[in-house]
């Protein structure tokens, strides 16, 4: 389990990042916290033949939160986990990072890395998506800003190009006495998600639902939105029936990959039983009046 | 040998005396074998098989023995002429042995066989020449079920043609009779799924061979230095003073450790051949792969009761999934064999047929682990004594009651022919009865159920034969001479080395036997250091089979008796007082009744090795002694175990509400060890019920080759255990010690299993496949009825 041989770079500034990815692009990997590509190595799965290290690239281990949140690519898991600010504001992204594996993994693993990683089982892919997050992309060539739609093309794989780097993530905030819920299930704490789903629930005045938003992980190569579930939901008052209704309006196209830990059957009724669950919980915090 | 042991005066055993070994493991201060660093030291990568079976045509080497770095590349071919391989097999009548390959030639008949070793520089560079060997096998059929291997079909090893190791029928009283009058029958076919060790230590070996005086060092990460020492020399074909073997601290074993392994010849073969230190650490991809599996069995069981609850009659057919070869020395019969060989446990069954077949298969050898063969009968006997009660209207405590060998029955001897001499079974069900509440427990189960949560109450009583001398071993099946022997020192300050042949992989020896010696020879245990791992001293057979505290203790209290009487001469001698009216104890020696008139142990023992003229005349002035000790009987731990769980009917996913252990290891050396056993083996047991399963495909690939596929439980699945103890001292052993190494991954998994089908009975379910996945649970319980 040791590496095959690869150049290494360590980049200082994203500046520097960008010229190394313009000239290597399509033989580097970026190197961030490593917790997914280190061991793709070992493993002898990944054989780059040059690393592009970023974690000297202060500029990009930043999080701001003014109308937006915005997370620099290299900001650590637990930094976010940990932040008063988030936890005020989208507390959906704190109560998510606990299911991040464990907190060793989340001291070092970034945010950027784990969506760069494009995992559809991980739980930040699947949150961002839920919260309508738009992904800053920078190359020399250029700027731009992508959805989440549009970032996760399939399993393992986005839309950054080879010279491209993922700078920054930008999380619109909920708005007020929006409620949300972020369940999963794995056999173990801490392992990838059987399934998981990510509930937001904005009420009206009289409780009913304004605008609901569902996403699920671990349900087919990306992060999947129920997006026909959650018009379903719009002017509804959320109760068991709703949302058991919604629920299997949810699962019903999705087709989840079985393997030995779950097969697709197996998956789609405990995708079921999440949604269900995580929307009369987001519903019920947001009648808390919970943000 | 029948060995009778001198009286051991308890004053540190029982005590919860501190872990000597902690500040040193716990502050990363071992020395395991990876931090061997030697002068010169080349490091070794196999390259190994990807297919499950096949005829090797060629391994092409060429490219990676011109890989700068590289210092040699060896396959087959040039392996085969140094070593014959290993030989596996017992002295039973019409089994089979097998001979293991130390590197493949001819066929391969596993996933990770070894077909290439590389040795260069560095790890990194022998991998990287490992990847360019290529090597071409016509691929054969692979065998990967058990069951139908036994019928014969496609050949697993060509030397067995009929894939069966052994196949043995076994009978005591009538059964079909039994079966043919019952009120009530049970049955259920179980399978256990293919587990591993997994210590936290992968495997691992360092050979440094000195062409000055030709003797081959191996340092080994396991179990079994000494015997093993004398098997390298035999199998490579050295004379055995030649060869010293040592095992540095080892992290974690479970079994795995205590098998001669294939890289153990090849190692110190290369190291010869090249005049340098060679290294092989395992990797976990290696380890999961190649260290040995385990527990996988298939157990057809039936239990008949009489109207009263009395169990009449067992029959059982068990088939276990050997892999391609016999284990070194257990052989594939170390699950079937003792499976079958333990089926009637605690209870007093006289009616019992069984049947037991040790299959060949493609995929790595089964070994032994922590619980050997009976964790599948458990698991399958344990469920079929509560399906028993929900037919018969009883409890499961009270049906048991009725069943286990009674008190007044002690010594008794099973149908399968073991001999218990004691043990507390109706007084652990009870204790276990009395914590768990059990009416207060249904009542809350109907609640629950009626808000549509579903509890479970699993409880699992079993025996485990532990310090596994000769007379066990035979009892079992196995033909084993299996004995150890310690070797104690008094130095001439009084203070003690003691060297054992029973080694630790962290289970606190160099405590537990501290406090053996000490005792035995009335010093403090600071006064007292233990020594392991060593082929150098007190030749033996390792740990294995929950031996240390059994035979650790006997050996030490025998080689300390003739030290002691030495002490006690010339004190005698010294003090004008006959030895009898001496007291050794607490650093002294003393005339009963006159503390005034007394010595230090240091000073006795510094006139013997320093002071010729005032020593007693003729006295030889050493201070050392080894013995061995090999028990006189069967010595049977016992307890019983119980869960409640909750299963999420919506997603299969269970939690573990209470896990409570009744234990009865006879005598406790140090109850917070004996604690650490049962915490550790219950944790690993959640391993065996719910997680850990090795998968192979149709093709004999292993699915389950890194920790993302094969899930062992942490720290965060580990639960709070309630401990009762209760202690019925062996009558044999130094001071009534017991082993209990295994006792909770024989007893735990079925009481967990057991726990989740009690929850699952209002859907009639019933799961015998284990482990329970969330998804094997989620598919027992009928649609749309959670």
């Amino acid at each position: 389990m040791k590496p095959a041989p690869f150049a290494y770079d360590r980049a200082e500034s994203v500046e520097e990042t960008l010229a190394l990815l313009a000239e290597h692009g399509d033989d580097a990997k970026v190197l961030a916290g490593g917790q997914s590509l280190v061991p793709l190595l070992n493993f002898r799965l990944a054989r780059p033949e040059r690393l592009i290290d970023i974690n000297e690239v202060d500029e990009l281990d930043r999080l701001e939160v003014n109308g937006a949140v915005r997370i620099g690519a290299l900001t650590r898991q637990s930094t976010l986990e940990h932040s008063d600010e988030i936890a005020a504001k989208v507390p959906l992204l704190q109560e998510a990072m606990r299911f991040v594996a464990h907190p060793q993994i989340r001291n070092r693993g970034t945010v950027g890395g784990s969506v760069a990683h494009a995992d559809p089982s991980a739980e930040l892919p699947a949150v961002l998506s839920a919260l309508d997050a738009v992904y800053h992309l920078r190359s020399r060539a250029g700027t731009r800003t992508v959805s989440s739609d549009e970032m996760f093309v399939t399993h393992l794989t986005t839309a950054l190009r080879p010279d491209e780097l993922l700078t920054e993530i930008e999380v619109p905030v909920p708005a007020p006495g929006t409620g949300s819920a972020f369940l999963e299930f794995a056999r173990r704490h801490g392992d990838f998600a059987l399934a998981g789903a990510v509930v937001l629930v904005a009420q009206r005045g009289d409780g009913t639902c304004e605008r609901a938003s569902i996403a699920l992980l671990a349900a087919g190569p990306v992060p999947v939105r129920a997006v026909e579930a959650e018009e379903a939901l719009a002017g509804q008052r959320v109760d068991d029936g709703v949302a058991r209704e919604a629920a299997a309006t949810a699962v019903r196209d999705v087709r989840p990959l079985g393997d030995i830990h779950g097969g697709a059957a197996y998956r789609r009724k405990a995708l079921e039983a999440l949604v269900r669950r995580a929307l009369l919980l987001a519903n019920d915090r947001a009648q808390g009046g919970r943000s | 040998m029948q060995d009778v042991l001198p009286v051991l005066n308890p004053q540190l055993v029982g005590a919860r005396v501190p872990r000597v070994e902690d500040p040193r493991l716990l502050t990363g201060r071992g020395r395991y074998i990876a931090d061997i660093s030697l002068p010169g030291m080349l490091h070794a990568a196999f390259v190994r098989s990807t297919f499950a079976h096949g005829k090797i045509r060629s391994v092409d080497t060429a490219e990676a023995k011109a890989l700068p770095g590289v210092h040699a590349v060896w396959t087959g071919a040039d392996v085969t002429p140094l070593t014959a391989g290993i030989p596996g097999g017992l002295q039973i009548e019409e089994m089979k042995a097998t001979v293991q390959p130390a590197v493949a030639s001819d066929y391969v008949r596993y996933i990770g066989e070894a077909v290439a070793v590389v040795v260069a520089d560095s790890r990194h560079v022998a991998e990287d020449a490992a990847a360019l060997i290529a090597v071409d096998v016509e691929p054969l059929p692979p065998v990967l079920d058990a069951e139908a291997a036994a019928a014969g079909g496609d050949v697993a090893n060509e030397d067995i043609p009929d894939n069966l190791v052994l196949a043995r029928d076994f009978a005591q009283g009538d059964a079909d009779a039994a079966f043919a009058s019952a009120a009530v029958t049970v049955s259920g076919r179980f399978r256990t799924g293919r587990t591993a060790a997994i210590p936290m230590e992968t495997r691992g070996v360092i050979a440094q061979y000195e062409w000055t005086t030709q003797q081959l060092t191996v340092w080994s990460s396991t179990q079994i230095p000494h015997f093993f020492r004398s098997m390298i020399a035999a199998f490579i074909g050295m004379p055995e003073h030649a060869v010293e073997m040592i095992a540095p601290d080892v992290g974690g074993g479970f079994g795995q450790k205590c098998h001669l392994f294939p890289e153990e010849l090849v190692i110190p073969l290369l190291a010869r051949e090249l005049g340098r230190p060679v290294k092989w650490i395992e990797d976990r991809v290696e380890n999961l792969a190649t260290g040995t599996h385990a527990k996988q069995q298939l157990n057809e069981m039936e239990i008949a009761f009489d109207d009263g609850g009395k169990i009449v009659g067992l029959r059982q057919h068990v088939v276990g999934d050997g892999g391609a070869y016999n284990c070194f020395p257990w052989t594939a019969l170390v699950e079937p064999m003792a499976a079958a060989g333990t089926v009637t446990s605690v209870y007093h069954i006289e009616n019992v047929k069984t049947r037991f077949a040790a299959v060949l298969t493609n995929k790595v050898p089964i070994g032994a682990c922590r619980g050997i063969g009976w964790q599948a009968p458990q698991i399958a006997r344990e469920n079929l004594l509560d399906q028993g009660a929900r037919k018969l209207g009883l409890s499961p405590f009270e049906l048991r009651k009725r069943n286990v060998v009674k008190p007044e029955q002690f010594p008794y001897t099973a149908a399968t022919g073991l001999r218990f001499a004691e043990g507390s079974y109706l007084e652990s069900i009870e204790a276990l009865e009395q914590a768990i509440d059990y009416e207060e427990f249904r009542a809350r189960q109907k609640r629950e159920r009626d808000q549509g949560r579903y509890l479970g109450l699993g409880i699992s009583v079993f025996n485990e034969i532990t310090g596994l001398g000769t007379i066990a071993a035979y009892a079992t099946g196995f033909p084993v001479t299996s004995h150890d022997s310690s070797t104690v020192r008094m130095e001439p300050s009084g203070k003690v080395t003691v060297f054992t042949s029973l080694t630790s992989q962290g289970q606190g020896h160099q405590t537990t036997l501290a406090q053996i010696a000490a005792d035995a020879l009335g010093v403090a245990l600071e006064d007292v250091v233990v020594r392991s791992g060593d082929s150098r001293q007190a030749y033996g057979l390792g740990t294995w089979g929950s031996r240390a505290a059994v035979i650790g203790s006997g050996s030490i209290l025998r080689a300390a008796e003739p030290i002691r009487r030495k002490l006690l001469q010339t004190a005698g001698h010294l003090l004008e007082a006959s030895e009898d009216d001496l007291v050794l104890a607490n650093g002294r020696i003393e005339v009963q009744g006159s503390p005034d008139k007394g010595m230090a142990v240091g000073d006795v023992a510094g006139v013997i090795y320093f002071a010729a003229h005032v020593r007693p005349p003729g006295m030889d002035p050493t201070l050392e002694s080894t013995a061995a000790y090999d028990p006189s009987e069967e010595v049977w731990a016992n307890g019983a175990h119980a869960a409640i769980v909750e299963v999420d009917t919506e997603t299969g996913l269970v939690s573990i509400e209470r896990f409570v252990a009744v234990e009865d290891c006879g005598t406790m050396i140090n109850p917070t060890i004996v604690e650490g056993q049962l915490r550790g083996g219950i944790t690993q047991a959640i391993g065996a019920a719910f997680l850990e399963e090795m998968t192979y495909d149709e093709h004999g690939q292993l699915l389950t080759s890194t920790f993302m596929d094969y899930l062992i439980p942490t720290a965060s699945e580990a639960p709070e255990v309630e401990i009762i103890h209760i202690e019925t001292p062996a009558k044999t052993t130094a001071g009534g010690v017991k082993g209990m190494g295994e006792s909770a991954m024989i007893a735990a998994p079925a009481a967990l299993v057991n726990a989740v089908n009690d929850a699952l009975e209002p859907f009639g379910a019933f799961l015998t496949d284990v482990p329970l996945t969330p998804d094997r649970v989620l598919s027992a319980i009928p649609p749309r009825s959670a």
